[in-house]
């Protein structure tokens, strides 16, 4: 008795949703994404929010691999900072002055043997002063008159420099192989020198300071019969064409021997020196 | 209760369906099969109102094109199936018929068939599915059923 009448409710209740759909159909479109927006949004809010939550991870990832690379990248940079650090300070600090010098002479036959520059003895300079360029070593003075003073460089077949590996810290002494390079002397056989390798000044002797930027390592033959190992550089300085050097002196009253240390392999301050002699 | 857990069902099953390729069965459908091969008119019919609603969202353009199919397709089916239930094919039958009425619609009234391939490939998808998605439901949800 109860069940027809339930079935025919039920019949009634879903046609009437069907013709309710249907009466949806031919309202106008604009009433129909207006009335469909709030239900987007809640239906499709797991959708959006499983999205973002995927995006976010991705970024979060792809951040972590970079600040994991970066931390490696300062760890290293660190450790290669400390060991520097532990090596490089062998002395008291030295207020070391630049003083700045035209190059107005050349040898005319390598035009890389010696120069000859505008400031002498009245602008301080004194014999067996290191000269420098922006990139790196150039020589140090041999003779100073009173305003020219006359350069050795580096390429020069008599000049020896004490130099040091900047990454391994082997040290070994640099000599002209009379071809525009230069080549290490005494360097230990088994000792650590890759191509790319810079050499700066190992600060022995009283010339040129410890840490002035030499030259790069460009071959390291491999020589089973040699008693050292023959390692090639590529000067940074280009004495064949520098037309303007600086002449490092000590300040009034320092003495040669209190261990001067340059901020290793950094290349001079622009520094401009007034033509004028000093105390003139 | 069961009722309640059908509806959510449904609901996840168009998330599913919602973030996948038109390539893949009509998970919606399917769905809404079992739940009409075991509820009542009335529910079926809501059942199909509420999963039809949730395809809509999808393209507000056209909304009311799922809506109806799948009020029509719930409705039907759980009115046939006292006639068809005990055969073997019916599921079959109720699936080839929801498919064609639903891509009846969707080519006339809605955004238009997703191209061939796609659409042979997703019914043919669904038809095969039908079987292993009524059994799995079945168990699921109507365990120890009784036809309402």
């Amino acid at each position: 008795m109860l069940r027809p009448i339930v079935t025919a409710w039920q019949d009634r209740a879903a046609w009437l949703v069907i013709v309710l759909g249907l009466a949806l159909l031919v309202v106008p479109h604009r009433l129909r994404i207006a009335a469909a927006q709030p239900l987007q949004t809640t239906l499709l809010a797991p959708l959006r929010l499983s999205a973002a939550v995927s995006h976010s991870l991705r970024e979060a990832r792809a951040e972590n691999e970079r600040l994991s690379l970066l931390a490696v990248r300062l760890g290293v940079e660190n450790a290669r900072l400390e060991s520097a650090s532990q090596t490089a300070v062998a002395g008291p600090p030295v207020d070391l002055v630049l003083t700045s010098a035209p190059v107005i002479g050349r040898d005319l036959t390598t035009f890389e043997h010696w120069l000859v520059i505008g400031r002498g003895s009245l602008h301080g300079v004194r014999p067996g002063a290191p000269v420098i360029t922006p990139d790196g070593v150039c020589g140090k003075v041999i003779a100073c008159g009173p305003h020219q003073s006359l350069v050795q460089t580096l390429l020069a077949p008599e000049s020896r420099i004490a130099v040091i590996n900047l990454r391994s810290r082997v040290p070994a002494l640099a000599r002209s192989d009379r071809s525009g390079r230069l080549v290490l002397d005494y360097a230990p056989k088994d000792s650590d020198f890759r191509p790319g390798d810079t050499v700066v000044t190992a600060g022995l002797g009283t010339v040129f300071p410890k840490g002035l930027r030499l030259g790069e390592v460009t071959s390291v033959p491999d020589r089973p019969e040699a008693l050292f190992k023959p390692v090639t550089i590529r000067p940074f300085a280009d004495v064949s064409r520098v037309e303007r050097v600086f002449i490092i002196s000590l300040p009034e009253g320092a003495q040669p021997d209190t261990g001067a240390v340059w901020p290793e392999n950094t290349a001079p301050p622009e520094v401009t020196i007034p033509d004028q002699p000093a105390g003139q | 209760m069961r009722t309640f857990v059908a509806f959510v069902l449904l609901y996840l099953l168009f998330l599913v369906q919602a973030s996948v390729t038109p390539w893949w069965p009509d998970l919606v459908l399917l769905g809404l099969l079992i739940v009409s091969l075991h509820e009542n008119r009335i529910t079926s019919a809501l059942a199909g109102t509420f999963a039809g609603l949730c395809l809509d969202v999808t393209s507000p353009a056209f909304m009311g094109t799922h809506l109806v199919t799948l009020t029509a397709t719930g409705y039907g089916v759980a009115v046939l199936r006292t006639l068809f239930y005990r055969a073997r094919w019916a599921t079959f039958l109720f699936t080839a018929m929801a498919l064609a009425l639903k891509w009846a619609a969707l080519g006339l009234l809605g955004s238009g068939l997703p191209g061939l391939p796609a659409l042979l490939v997703s019914s043919a998808l669904t038809l095969l599915l039908a079987p292993l998605v009524e059994l799995g439901l079945t168990r699921l949800l109507y365990h120890g059923w009784q036809p309402a």
